[in-house]
C-alpha cells in the first residue's frame, strides 16, 4: 500500500475520532448551556413584568 | 423510491419537531440583541454546538464529497488547513474577541465606527452580494442529495427545495437567533448521528483496499499528493489558507456566533474548540465521496455519486435517520445564513442609507421580510444557476469577493493605526474585483485573450483577490495620510 494513503488514512482516523468526541461532549453539556440559556431568558422577563406591575400601582 | 414508512416516520416526526421547537424559540425574543445575537448570552458547548452546525450542511457533505470523488485523498489538506485557520482564530481571537467586546451584530458596523457611514455601506453591499450569491447553490445540492437518498430522482427536486426553504424562513423569521440556537443544538446532535450511521454504513459495504485502488488507479500520485494534483498546488494551499482565517473571522454566519457568546473569551474558546471539528466536517464528507468512486467507478456524476452510495448501502430505519440528520445540518446552516444576511442588508444597507435609524421592531420586521425574499430568491437561483468546475471552487471565490476586503479592512482596522477611508474603500473594491471577474468571464474563457484568461483559473483569481485587498488597504492609506487622516474608533477600544 502507498505511503501517502496511510499517512492520509491515519490522518482520517483520528480526525473523524476528535469530530465524534467533541460531538458527544458538546451534545451533554451543550443541553445543560441550553437550559441555562432559556432559564436565564425567563429569569429576565420576570423582574421586568414585576417592575412594569409595580409602575401600574405607583401611576394609579 | 429507497424509503420506507419508518424512515418517512422517523423524518416528518424529526421535521414537525424541529419547526415546533423553532416557533416556541420565538416567545425569548425581547429586544434586537435577542433577535440577532440571543442576547449575547452563548456558553462555551452550545456555542460549539451552534457553530459547528452552522458550519455543517448537506452542502457540505456535497462539495467535499464531489471533491473526493474527482480528486481522491489529496484534497483532505483542505481539511488540515481549515483546521489550522480557525484553531488560529481561536487561540489568538484574532479579530473576533475585539469585535466581541465592541458588541457589534454585523461585521459592516465595525466599519462606520473605525471608518465611516458610507464605507460600512459598502461593506454591508458587498457583503450581502457575496453571502446570497454563495448561499445561492445550497439549496439545490441539498435537493439533489436528498432525491438521491431517498431514491426520488431529479424530477422531485424542484418541490423537495420548495419545502426546504419554507419550512426554514417561517421558524428563522419569526425566532431569530433564539430559535436559531435551540435548533442548530438539536440539529447538531441528529447531524453528528447521521454522519456516524453513514461513515459506518459505507465502512460495512465498501472495503478500504478498494477504495485505496480505485483513487490510486484513478489519479496516481495526484490522489495522494496536493502539491502534484493539477486542481491544487501551492497557490491552491496558500489561499484556502488565508481565505480559511478571514472566513472564520469574519463570515457573517459564523462569526455572529462569537459576537453572541457571553464574552471575549468564551468567543475564542468556541473557535478553538470548535476548529478541532474541522478536519473531520472535511474530510469525513470527502471519505465518502472516495468510497463512492471506488463502488459505482469513475463513470458516476461526481455530484450524485455519494447520495447514490448513501441510498444504496444504509439500512431502512437508518435511512430516516440518515436523511433526518442531513435535513438537520441543512436547516442549521440555513437558518443561521437567512439571520446574517437579513440582518445585514436591514442594519448595513437600508438603514444606512437613511438619515435617522430604524427602531428595534422596525428593524426585527424589515429583516423578516428580506430573510423570506432571500428564501425566495435561493429557489429561483437554486433552479437554473449552472455551477463552474466544482461547487468548493464556487463557495470560496463568491466568499472570496467579500472576505479578501473584509479581511483588509478589518484586520488593519484593528490592528494598523494608518488604515483610512481611502485603504478601507480600496480593499473592499479590490478585494472583489478578481472574483467578480471570474464569475463572469469563467463561462467565455475559452475566446477570452491571455491576459484575461488568467481570471479564469480560480487559485490565481482567489488569491489574487486578497493580494489586491491588502495592497488597496496599504497604498491608499499610507498616500492619503495628511487628505483623508486616520480616526480612533468610536465607542470602544481598538485592541485588546
Amino acid at each position: 500500500m502507498n505511503n501517502g494513503v496511510i499517512i492520509w488514512l491515519i490522518i482520517f482516523a483520528l480526525a473523524a475520532a476528535c469530530f465524534f468526541v467533541i460531538a458527544v461532549i458538546v451534545s451533554i453539556k451543550g443541553f445543560a448551556d441550553l437550559q441555562d440559556l432559556l432559564q436565564h431568558s425567563k429569569h429576565r422577563d420576570k423582574p421586568d413584568a414585576k417592575l412594569q406591575e409595580d409602575s401600574e400601582k405607583v401611576s394609579e | 423510491m429507497t424509503f420506507s414508512i419508518i424512515d418517512w416516520i422517523i423524518l416528518v416526526a424529526y421535521l414537525a419537531f424541529t419547526v415546533g421547537v423553532g416557533l416556541w424559540a420565538k416567545r425569548y425574543v425581547e429586544d434586537l440583541s435577542g433577535y440577532m445575537v440571543a442576547g449575547r448570552r452563548i456558553k462555551l458547548s452550545l456555542g460549539i454546538a451552534t457553530f459547528a452546525a452552522t458550519e455543517i450542511g448537506t452542502i457540505t457533505f456535497m462539495y467535499f464529497s464531489e471533491l473526493g470523488y474527482v480528486s481522491g485523498f489529496s484534497c483532505f489538506i483542505i481539511g488540515i488547513l481549515a483546521l489550522l485557520a480557525y484553531m488560529f482564530v481561536g487561540k489568538t481571537g484574532f479579530i473576533i474577541a475585539p469585535l466581541r467586546r465592541l458588541e457589534v451584530m454585523t461585521i459592516p458596523e465595525f466599519y462606520e465606527l473605525r471608518y465611516s457611514r458610507n464605507v460600512r455601506l459598502l461593506g454591508g453591499i458587498i457583503l450581502f452580494l457575496g453571502g446570497v450569491l454563495n448561499m445561492g447553490i445550497f439549496l439545490k445540492f441539498d435537493g439533489i442529495f436528498l432525491s438521491e437518498v431517498m431514491g426520488f430522482g431529479s424530477d422531485a427536486l424542484a418541490l423537495i427545495m420548495t419545502l426546504m426553504i419554507v419550512i426554514v424562513v417561517l421558524y428563522t423569521i419569526l425566532g431569530g437567533m433564539f430559535s436559531v440556537v435551540v435548533t442548530d443544538y438539536m440539529q447538531f446532535v441528529v447531524l453528528s448521528l447521521g454522519i456516524f450511521v453513514a461513515l459506518i454504513a459505507v465502512l460495512l459495504h465498501v472495503d478500504l483496499s478498494s477504495i485505496f485502488d480505485a483513487v490510486i488507479n484513478q489519479y496516481g500520485e495526484a490522489g495522494v499528493n496536493p502539491l502534484v494534483n493539477p486542481r491544487f498546488g501551492w497557490m491552491f494551499i496558500v489561499w484556502i489558507l488565508i481565505s480559511n482565517i478571514a472566513a472564520g473571522a469574519l463570515w457573517q454566519p459564523g462569526t455572529s456566533k462569537a459576537l453572541a457568546s457571553e464574552n471575549p473569551q468564551v468567543a475564542r474558546k468556541v473557535f478553538f474548540y470548535t476548529s478541532l471539528t474541522f478536519a473531520g466536517r472535511a474530510m469525513i464528507p470527502m471519505f465518502l465521496g472516495v468510497a463512492a468512486l471506488a463502488y459505482f467507478g469513475p463513470n458516476e456524476s461526481p455530484t450524485a455519486a455519494m447520495p447514490k452510495l448513501l441510498g444504496v448501502v444504509t439500512p431502512r430505519g437508518f435511512l430516516g435517520l440518515l436523511v433526518a440528520g442531513m435535513l438537520a445540518a441543512s436547516m442549521s446552516t440555513y437558518s443561521a445564513y437567512l439571520l446574517a444576511w437579513s440582518s445585514v442588508i436591514t442594519r448595513d444597507v437600508i438603514a444606512c442609507l437613511r438619515p435617522n435609524d430604524f427602531d428595534e421592531r422596525r428593524t426585527i420586521f424589515i429583516t423578516r421580510i428580506f430573510a423570506g425574499l432571500i428564501g425566495l430568491f435561493l429557489l429561483i437561483f437554486g433552479l437554473w444557476y449552472k455551477i463552474p468546475d466544482t461547487a468548493f471552487q464556487y463557495l470560496f471565490i463568491t466568499g472570496a469577493m467579500y472576505t479578501a476586503g473584509a479581511l483588509g479592512c478589518v484586520a488593519a482596522g484593528l490592528y494598523w493605526s494608518k488604515a483610512n477611508n481611502v485603504g478601507a474603500y480600496s480593499a473592499l473594491g479590490l478585494g472583489a474585483l478578481a472574483p467578480l471577474l471570474f464569475l463572469l468571464l469563467e463561462k467565455s474563457r475559452e475566446t477570452l485573450p491571455t491576459w484575461l484568461a488568467i481570471f479564469t483559473d480560480v487559485n490565481v483569481s482567489g488569491l489574487l483577490s486578497f493580494v489586491l485587498a491588502a495592497a488597496g488597504m496599504y497604498f491608499g492609506s499610507i498616500l492619503t495620510q495628511r487628505s483623508s487622516p486616520p480616526r480612533p474608533i468610536v465607542g470602544g477600544e481598538i485592541n485588546e
